[in-house]
């Protein structure tokens, strides 16, 4: 299942026009056979969360687009509250879809600097743009080392074909 | 093909294996209507090639209390292990809990929901009925001694969210034909179990965490249904009142029971789990009868704190998110318009003065109906806002 790349100036995504991942992220975008999109740059987790580094210590977190399509239509997404400390592998909030609560879980340990307030009325872009407006929260990192045990784009594609 | 995808992909958050699903599951493979009938049938037994076992541990609760029910249902689940491993066909050997209990009558809204729209709060005050918020995700059900209430943990790369029901329908639909009943369940596209009329019989809900789930559902055996749509529909539908801001809303749809005993009912739910799930040698199969006497003092402590969070108004009402509740008079518009956040009044909008001359001390309240009454003088407005707010 090789990834093929899309040009950064392209839009990639599927669903919505939106503005391109380059714009927000500056990254380039692969999209696999299964109409997986995994950006480069970004980390992920086995539980299905990425992260995008902004300035050092800053952590964008999300849900990746492999989870919200198995999740189903995101109908509510419960928030973390901005200045709660973090710890990481706790949980950071939940999304609700088919009737089902799951919970959310923060990679990183931290601060909550900033949550994605537009998820309260269109908790489906969650869906939609998982790496862009989806975005969950951003939290204030304070050991950058426990970035090390993340996956790569490549290292996440294996890890979801092999599961 | 999307969209069959969408209904397969019967995931969880941490754990997923779609391939193997299908692999191991693969009777029904359309999504028409017509695939219907093919419900009926638990898939695992009759597909699968090699039939996945558990240890099956069955409790059983003698309470009848809604908050010490669904304390000792998250009990269960905190303790419930983590699977570790990814891999739906690992030979790791995993359990599974089934817990089956019946609350006194009580409403139970789902996590993420909005009590004063799901429900008649005025109602539930006057029929002296609790409102309960629980933590799975879902809709409002109706609760009382007359439905039996089950609740089936599993490994995450087990989750499933058709697989009890369905062992429940194969399980009933031949006591049913003993009896000389119609009645014939089957589990819907809503993961509900309908009778043979489409009537919902049991609703679901699931919650998922790192390497575990549960789903649990109800099941209507002699409910006062006639109570449902008292508690339930809401003076929205009357037009005084309307609700906006986020939340999970309720899906409507026709009820029945089933007519048969809360003992049939759970020795026919043990029976199917046990046959389905263990073969008697090398897997456990343990029952347990529990309530607030039988437990032990450890688990005493977690559970009576799970009791005092499940009892508090912060829990129920106050964490309901930022929305707006405007209350209507005759001709539709609205006589007053309150924004809570956090179970708070943020801001009011009125045209009756009797809210705009009180409305710096309005602002700041707690939405409580006697917090709220307390601030003004009109006796016919405080008598609303009690048994509204």
């Amino acid at each position: 299942m090789t990834p093929k790349t899309i040009a950064p100036l392209f839009t990639v995504s599927r669903t919505a026009p939106s503005t391109s991942l380059f714009d927000v992220l500056g990254r380039r975008s692969y999209i696999n056979s299964n109409d997986e999109e995994t950006p480069e740059g970004l980390r992920y987790t086995e539980e299905h969360e990425w992260l995008a580094l902004e300035d050092g210590n800053l952590a964008v977190i999300g849900i990746t687009g492999y989870a919200s399509k198995a999740l189903g239509d995101v109908v509510y997404v419960e928030l973390p509250s901005v200045g709660a400390s973090i710890v990481a592998g706790e949980p950071i909030g939940a999304v609700e879809s088919v009737k089902s609560a799951s919970d959310i879980y923060s990679p990183v340990s931290g601060e909550i600097i900033e949550i994605n307030e537009q998820l309260d009325k269109k908790p489906g872009l969650v869906n939609a743009e998982p790496y862009r407006r989806g975005w969950i929260c951003k939290i204030l990192i304070k050991d950058t080392t426990e970035l090390e045990s993340m996956m790569d784009n490549n290292r996440y594609q294996t890890f979801i074909a092999a599961s | 093909m999307k969209s069959l995808e969408a209904r397969r992909a019967l995931a969880s958050f941490t754990d997923f294996r779609l391939s193997a699903f299908r692999r191991n599951n693969n009777t029904d493979t359309t999504a028409s209507p017509f695939s219907f009938s093919f419900r009926l049938q638990s898939n695992s037994s009759t597909t699968s090639k090699r039939k996945k076992l558990y240890d099956m541990e069955v409790y059983i609760s003698r309470s009848r209390s809604p908050y010490f029910n669904l304390s000792y249902e998250d009990y269960l689940f905190k303790k419930f292990p983590a699977c570790t491993s990814y891999s739906a066909s690992s030979t790791q050997l995993s359990k599974k809990v089934l817990f089956l209990y019946t609350n006194y009558r009580s409403v139970i809204i789902g996590r993420n929901q909005n009590p004063w729209r799901e429900t008649n709060v005025q109602s539930l005050r006057r029929h002296k009925v609790p409102l309960i918020r629980r933590k799975s995700g879902g809709g409002t059900v109706f609760h009382d001694e007359g439905n039996v209430n089950y609740s089936v943990m599993m490994p995450g790369n087990s989750f499933d969210r058709d697989e009890h029901a369905l062992l429940l329908c194969t399980a009933l639909n031949p006591v049913f034909k003993q009896r000389g009943e119609e009645t014939v369940l089957s589990v819907n596209e809503r993961h509900d179990i309908v009778d043979q009329n489409a009537r919902k019989v049991s609703g679901s809900a699931y919650k998922l965490q790192r390497g575990k789930a549960y789903h649990h559902g109800t099941m209507l055996l002699n409910s006062r249904l006639e109570m449902l749509s008292k508690l339930l529909h809401h003076s929205v539908d009357s037009g005084i009142e309307v609700v906006e801001g986020p939340g999970v809303q309720s899906v409507r749809s026709p009820v029945s029971n089933i007519g048969i005993s809360n003992e049939l009912f759970v020795n026919t739910a043990i029976d199917a789990f046990k046959r389905e799930y263990t073969t008697g040698s090398d897997n456990v199969f343990k029952v347990r009868y529990v309530d607030e006497d039988s437990i032990t003092k450890e688990e005493e402590q977690e559970i009576n704190k799970s009791i005092d969070e499940l009892q508090s108004w912060e829990w129920t009402f106050g964490s309901t998110p930022k929305f707006v509740h405007r209350f209507l008079v005759g001709d539709s518009t609205p006589a007053v318009s309150f924004t809570v956040k956090e179970g708070t009044i943020l801001d009011l909008e009125s045209n009756v003065q009797e809210f705009t001359e009180h409305k710096d001390s309005i602002i700041g309240t707690p939405y409580r109906g006697a917090d709220v009454a307390s601030r003004i003088d009109s006796e016919r407005w405080k008598q609303r806002l009690i048994g509204a707010i």
